[in-house]
């Protein structure tokens, strides 16, 4: 049994070292790498989902001729530099209608239908005087449909390039009563809803007046279609499209930090208590026993929440509070121990060669409880992890620090149940689960091995 | 040393620890970091403002005054007034407690009763299967978050399975009875089971394994003295052996580990009341807790280990009265 325990332990400590080369992303610091809760990418292989998208972002650099990238001017509006694309126009007073260009890329998408999309694109404006224009990007569906995702207003002043960007989550309902959509509806998947060739297309107008030519130079240097997946990676993504496979990879080492370092920490204290309280005796020992037996009788869990709310949340302040909290089990075996121990001869003999109490203690009496520690640490290190966990859980752990409890606090709070996202709780759950059987197994068999007198008696 | 004499130690002894926890309480809420105001107010507040709340929680005053204050309020039954609510904290928990009573009394009861029946039953057939099962049913649930498994459940039972029958079986989401609530007795009793039903089941899957363990391995040790035996020659048939004889002796000391167990049924329960949006004591703190409500925290916790100190006497007075030698 404690050989099971230790190759599960085993498989954790690997999991935890290996965490930067099993998985490329940052676990909380990586957002958006998909749509909010996308579904792991293995579903890909059932029905229904196999058409699911990956994030997919087309980065195009507009070159005429190339990738499909075509230009199609009415006017006066022409072609006057191919890296970064330039379009130029000299003068547009001879008609006062509209000189149109159509910047259009073709691409194909092969996939249901995404849930959100972002364009970007970086436009610059030169010698821009007297004109009247208007930019407009749209997108052309294989059933030739356009829809217009963004329009400048009719304007006389260069548009800021940070304004060229656009995301379908930030839509207007009046934008959508247009295209003839409820508010509730997704921009997204009514503009994809087919599979073949899109056109992305950008549409520059320009006029000028007679006695007033204008004159238009524009550098366009990027054009960015962003995709989010629905689905990605091993286990998919939490609500912000941060990575669930990272957060279960990075969350041992928290977990591992936590229970090894708060349990050593107890088990240090009740050592002492227990040595200190059982040897002295007499009132220092009356009150560290009436002081264990106010520590385990109240509510540990309720006390832990209320101190860390006070305390601030970091991760060392919570491995503080388990260690300071459940040492007192641990010091009440020690003292009876201690109590059995300070009569045996060696010890009177000790005494009466004039050690000091303290030589006593450290030399006669600690080797012989020291076996009972190394099995105790592992028995309070499952505790000290699912305590921690919980914590996490209700949202009172470190917020910075990706642990398992925290993957379970965005489950419950941020939709695991509307998206039926089993694979955002069961995979955590079984980790913890696992985690904490590998170190009862261990501790059982330590103890059995190295106490058995003790285990025999209880 | 009679029963009267060791009861009286015991119940010395539990005043003890409650004037203790209840003075650690008040320093744990006033002397630790932070005033208790200083997360509720926000910093636009105006210094009016700031000030006069500062004297209508009696902020200003020396501390020992303060303490005083504060054996009032608890001593007096109101608990103080949410800062939320700005009702008496003890109006607020005796609207909850009924609730949390019932699910923890449930839980707690049926934990028992299954971890000791379980644990009995290994214990007489060891090695069995079922030994075999019940083994590595306690040492599983012994890994077992509550959280997970209240999640899994919510889950499993509130969410695919409605779906799954087409929302012919279905459990409730959350909360402690239906709205707008059943208007008759029997409707309304039905109602508050069907909500309890899910808290429950994930408060005694996660603990009576554990129990059952402790039991078995209690019966393996008394099942192999000579009074067994003994008993056996007798021709008593196995049932009576089983619990007249072995169980009765292995009583003492499972009464001390429910004693001990208790603060622990207290944590679990305050997690599945939030997972199940429980309307009790324990999601109450945990409300109180995210809103920086102090009198509300102060009180909950102080009811919460008021019961948990309280429940411990009684199970000494029980052990006490099974077992005449602990009279020492």
């Amino acid at each position: 049994m404690g050989l099971i325990g230790l190759a599960i332990l085993l498989f954790f400590v690997v999991m935890s070292i290996a965490a930067p080369l099993l998985t490329p992303y940052d676990p909380l610091g990586d957002k958006f790498l998909a749509e909010g809760v996308a579904l792991p990418s293995w579903y890909k292989a059932f029905p229904g989902y196999n058409d699911f998208p990956q994030t997919m972002e087309f980065v195009v650099f507009p070159r005429i001729g190339q990738n499909g990238w075509r230009l199609d001017s009415q006017g006066p509006l022409k072609l006057v530099g191919e890296d970064p694309l330039k379009l130029s126009c000299e003068s547009a007073s001879e008609k006062s209608e509209y000189s149109i260009a159509e910047l259009t890329h073709d691409f194909n998408y092969q996939y249901a239908p995404p849930l959100s999309f972002q364009i970007k694109t970086d436009i610059r404006f030169e010698a821009l005087s007297n004109s009247i224009y208007e930019i407009e990007l749209l997108i052309v569906n294989p059933d030739s449909a356009s829809f217009s995702l963004w329009s400048s207003d009719v304007s006389t002043k260069p548009v800021d390039p940070s304004e060229l960007s656009m995301d379908t989550k930030g839509l207007s309902f009046e934008y959508k009563s247009k295209m003839g959509l409820e508010w509730y509806q997704n921009v997204a998947e009514r503009i994809f809803s087919r599979k073949g060739v899109y056109t992305l297309m950008m549409r520059f107008k320009l006029k000028g007046s007679s006695d007033n030519p204008a004159a238009f130079r524009v550098n366009l240097d990027r054009l960015v279609l962003h995709i989010p997946g629905r689905v990605h990676g091993i286990l998919g993504t939490d609500h912000l499209g941060s990575d669930l496979f990272s957060q279960l990879i990075y969350g041992t080492r928290v977990s591992l930090l936590i229970g090894v370092s708060a349990a050593l920490l107890s088990v240090v204290i009740g050592l002492i208590v227990g040595l200190v309280s059982g040897y002295l005796g007499g009132v220092t020992d009356e009150a560290s026993m009436r002081f264990v037996d106010v520590l385990l009788v109240l509510p540990g869990l309720p006390m832990l929440m209320i101190l860390s709310g006070l305390f601030g949340r970091s991760i060392w302040n919570i491995v503080l509070l388990l260690g300071l909290l459940s040492w007192p089990g641990f010091a009440r075996v020690v003292r009876a121990q201690v109590l059995q121990l300070k009569t045996a001869t060696y010890v009177e003999a000790s005494k009466a060669m004039g050690s000091s109490v303290w030589g006593i203690m450290i030399r006669h009496l600690l080797p012989n409880v020291l076996p009972l520690a190394y099995a105790t640490i592992a028995l309070y290190i499952p505790g000290a992890i699912i305590t921690e966990a919980a914590l996490s859980f209700l949202a009172l752990g470190d917020p910075n620090t990706p642990s398992w409890g925290r993957i379970f606090y965005s489950a419950n709070a941020f939709g695991a149940f509307q998206h039926l996202a089993w694979w955002w709780i069961m995979p955590p759950g079984i980790a913890i689960t696992a985690l904490s059987l590998s170190f009862v197994f261990i501790g059982t068999t330590m103890d059995e091995i190295l106490n058995p007198k003790v285990r025999a008696r209880r | 040393m009679g029963f009267r004499a060791y009861a009286s130690r015991r119940i010395t002894n539990t005043i003890i620890i409650l004037l203790v926890t209840i003075t650690l309480q008040f320093f744990i809420f006033r002397v630790m970091p932070g005033n208790p105001i200083g997360h509720f107010i926000t910093p636009n507040l105006p210094l009016e403002a700031r000030q006069a709340l500062v004297r209508m929680w009696g902020l200003d005053r020396p501390l020992h005054e303060q303490f005083l204050t504060y054996l009032y309020n608890l001593f007096s039954g109101k608990l103080g007034i949410s800062f939320v609510s700005q009702r008496y904290v003890s109006d607020e928990i005796m609207e909850r407690l009924p609730n949390t009573i019932l699910l923890m009394g449930s839980a707690t009861i049926l934990t028992i009763a299954l971890g000791i029946n379980l644990g009995v039953s290994a214990g007489s057939r060891r090695g069995s299967k079922r030994d075999v099962a019940s083994v590595t049913f306690g040492l599983l649930t012994e890994g077992l978050p509550v959280f997970f498994l209240g999640l899994l459940l919510l889950l499993t039972f509130a969410y695919y399975l409605p779906i799954a029958t087409g929302g012919l079986i279905n459990f409730p989401v959350a909360g402690t009875v239906s709205r707008p609530p059943p208007t008759s007795l029997l409707n309304y009793l039905l109602d508050v089971l069907w909500h309890l039903t899910l808290p429950m089941i994930t408060l005694v899957t996660t603990g009576f394994g554990g129990y059952a363990l402790i039991v078995r391995n209690l019966m393996i040790d008394v099942l192999t003295q000579d009074y067994i035996l003994t008993a056996r020659a007798k021709g008593l048939d196995s049932r009576s052996i089983l619990y007249r004889h072995g169980l009765r002796s292995v009583l003492p000391p499972i009464t001390t580990m429910i004693g001990l167990s208790l603060s622990g049924i207290v944590g679990g329960a305050v997690i599945t009341e939030t997972i199940f949006s429980w309307h009790g004591i324990g999601r109450y703190l945990y409300e109180a807790i995210l809103q920086s409500d102090y009198p509300v925290m102060q009180g909950t916790f102080f009811l919460l280990s008021l019961v948990t100190i309280l429940a411990n006497l009684v199970v000494d007075l029980i052990y006490g009265l099974m077992d005449p030698r602990i009279r020492y």
